[in-house]
């Protein structure tokens, strides 16, 4: 499998300047669906999991790809009635490709979304189609169109049908690696002259993180490749960025991810931050 | 995974000492640098040769899905064609290094402009990426406005649909549509700037 993989990957490359083949596609990235339980009930979300799988130095992208890229494209077909909740990504990673700074994945990316699902199915099962478009950079650039489908049997009484133990743990290993919105952080931040300071409150900043970066999510602020400084003392933490010179100062709030990596949980935590103009807090509110 | 985030960390740092010399870049609302390129037909171009046009400057990489998605559908030629009926200068510039994507013979890229009817006034190379560095340019399409006083009024996306699907094209807001008729209006260019989307320009 590893070297048919590499081979495609090698034909992919050699043929970036036509169509991708299908086939290439196929072997560039794949997605798979999983679910939380194999039966669902009406009105309560059930979780599914949307795994992409990535060759071997190929990445994908988060919401925000950063200096070029492309965010995924996530769209569900189900019965009529049932709804989606919005799909949450894990903390990305930051990579860095002759200047210019991508966030997103690689080898494997497991996004999660739930469904509710409705009232009034005709049939004792439904089935949930989620189709993607990625794009999935090395060198070149190959957008990959994908479709997976799961089939659910509806709940009777209180059966729960089981998952295999390689589900749950793709399951819980997903949840871990996404930020924690639990632990949602409101901060403030200043400008001055190129650059940009986040402050958080250090009470804020629950466990112990080391190599702090912060991804924005908020787009057309930062200069992406530029170097993060962070510095602590006992109220707060500061992160300094500079801003991209593009920058026209039409943000307001600034939302991101507050990055570190726990030592002593030996776990990447990824904590939601919205900045405020520094200048809001002067009239009423608080540091 | 705690040593993928430490090589993604490290490796963001070390890019960023490359980027940490200073070089003259492009700002919004401040003058636009000169530059003077060749266009594949031989003949030089300046920037300052068009003083007093509006001048927008596309980035280009023909083997980009993203702007295979703006020339498939015809929006980019469309749009040249009806901003030079307003005495736009439209220039595409290719940063594409030698040996890499999106670097063609000028034959070869005359072939290909041929092919998809560009209306650009002229396609420029930039080979060395100088060009492409000092206006921030990163992905292909990247749009750059600047006004006849030679102000950089507006960069970024070229709409507000970051995707590669040529379906996208008719429900999106084009950005440089709106920039230049707000600049003929004599109101202001909002968003001035924006987070461009495409493929990596390839330096």
């Amino acid at each position: 499998m590893g070297k048919t993989v590499a081979a495609l990957v090698l034909l992919a490359s050699a043929i970036c300047s036509r169509a991708p083949d299908h086939g290439v596609q196929k072997a560039l990235a794949g997605v798979t669906l999983y679910v939380a339980e194999q039966s669902f009930t009406p009105g309560k979300p059930l979780e599914i999991a949307i795994v992409i799988d990535l060759a071997e130095h190929w990445h994908t992208y988060w919401i925000n790809p950063g200096d070029a890229g492309m965010a995924p494209k996530i769209e569900w077909d189900m019965p009529r009635g049932w709804t989606e909740l919005p799909v949450r990504f894990p903390a990305p990673s930051r990579f860095m490709f002759e200047g210019l700074v991508s966030f997103g994945y690689e080898n494997r990316a497991v996004i999660l979304g739930a469904v509710i699902p409705g009232d009034g199915l005709q049939r004792d099962s439904a089935k949930i189609t989620v189709r993607t478009t990625i794009l999935v950079c090395k060198e070149s650039c190959i957008p990959v169109r994908d479709t997976a489908t799961v089939r659910l049997a509806i709940r009777r009484g209180q059966a729960v049908s089981a998952i295999h133990d390689e589900t749950k743990r793709l399951f819980d290993e997903a949840r871990r690696k996404l930020p924690r919105m639990d632990h949602s952080v409101t901060a403030y931040y200043s400008v001055l002259e190129d650059r940009l300071t986040i402050t958080v409150p250090r009470d804020s900043v629950t466990s112990p993180l080391r190599e702090l970066t912060f991804f924005p999510q908020t787009r057309g602020v930062f200069d992406y490749a530029a170097d993060q400084a962070v510095s602590r003392d006992s109220d707060h933490i500061a992160v300094d960025c500079a801003l991209s010179p593009l920058y026209t100062g039409e943000a307001s709030d600034i939302k991101g991810l507050l990055v570190g990596y726990n030592r002593q949980a030996d776990q990447v935590v990824a904590l939601p931050i919205r900045a405020i103009p520094e200048s809001n807090l002067s009239l009423g509110g608080s540091k | 995974m705690k040593n993928a985030y430490f090589t993604a960390v490290a490796l963001a740092c070390a890019g960023a000492i490359v980027l940490g010399e200073k070089a003259p870049r492009a700002k919004i609302n401040a003058p636009a640098p000169n530059f003077t390129l060749r266009d594949i037909e031989g003949t030089t171009h300046s920037l300052t040769d068009y003083a007093g046009s509006y001048v927008v400057l596309e980035w280009i990489n023909l083997d980009s899905p993203f702007v295979k998605k703006h020339y498939n559908s015809g929006n980019m030629q469309r749009l040249q064609k009806k901003y030079a009926e307003k005495d736009v200068v439209w220039l595409a510039i290719n940063s594409s290094a030698k040996g890499k994507q999106g670097h063609f013979k000028n034959a070869d890229s005359k072939k290909r402009l041929r092919k998809h009817k560009g209306n650009q006034r002229a396609y420029l190379v930039d080979a060395k990426g100088k060009v492409g560095k000092t206006y921030g340019a990163k992905t292909t399409p990247h749009m750059f406005v600047i006004d006849p006083e030679g102000i950089l009024v507006y960069a970024g996306a070229i709409d507000n649909k970051p995707s590669t699907d040529t379906a996208d094209v008719k429900n999106a807001t084009n950005y440089v549509s709106a920039a230049l008729d707000a600049a003929f209006a004599d109101k202001p260019v909002k968003p001035g700037a924006t987070q461009p989307y495409g493929c990596s320009v390839k330096y």
